[in-house]
């Protein structure tokens, strides 16, 4: 599968994708940032709110960014769509996403799904799914 | 924001995820792509929480 960076102004190219989240019958299309540095997927608690779900009632975890500002997290099993294609992942939803953050599809749920070319030059990136 | 397909043009703008996509709902849009803005653009390094 094949997606492109995307331009934010004149000088910024970010490798932000649409993928969509899945909770039981419902599907929100939401655009996320493939960030290796990240060790799982984290999704605004906004996509929670309308799939319907309390994300409280989650296993709850902290994450920390670059600021080492930590926040809680709450940890859900969902299906996200690459592609159109289904993946059952556990991501984790957190309610303090800032002012410049986007989702995230990281190590978990993502990486270990997929092998990830980036080519900035292309303005491409390329997903592969590992054989199972 | 929400956008279309086309993840350029803007349907809908708000506060929250759910602000924004129901009124892209209302404006018939069944499947808007939800995305956040930067609301200025510099520099961006990890997930900055």
């Amino acid at each position: 599968m094949r997606f492109y960076y995307k331009k934010y102004g004149l000088g910024f190219l970010r490798p932000v994708i649409p993928i969509e989240v899945v909770y039981k019958n419902l599907a929100v299309p939401y655009e996320v940032l493939v960030d290796s540095g990240a060790d799982f997927c984290i999704f605004d608690a906004g996509i929670a709110d309308i799939l319907g779900f309390d994300i409280e009632s989650g296993e709850r975890s902290e994450v920390a960014g670059i600021t080492g500002i930590s926040a809680p997290v709450y940890f859900h099993e969902i299906v996200i769509k690459v592609g159109g294609w289904p993946f059952k992942i556990k991501a984790a939803f957190l309610r303090e996403i800032g002012k410049f953050g986007y989702g995230v599809v990281g190590q978990n749920g993502f990486f270990d799904i997929f092998t990830v070319k980036f080519d900035l030059a292309k303005e491409e990136i390329e997903l592969k799914e590992r054989r199972k | 924001m929400a956008l279309e397909d086309d993840e350029k043009t803007v349907i809908a703008s708000g506060k929250t995820a759910k602000e924004v996509w129901e009124k892209a709902q209302k404006s018939g849009y069944k499947m808007p792509i939800l995305t956040k803005m930067p609301e200025r653009l510099i520099p961006y390094v990890g997930s900055g929480i």
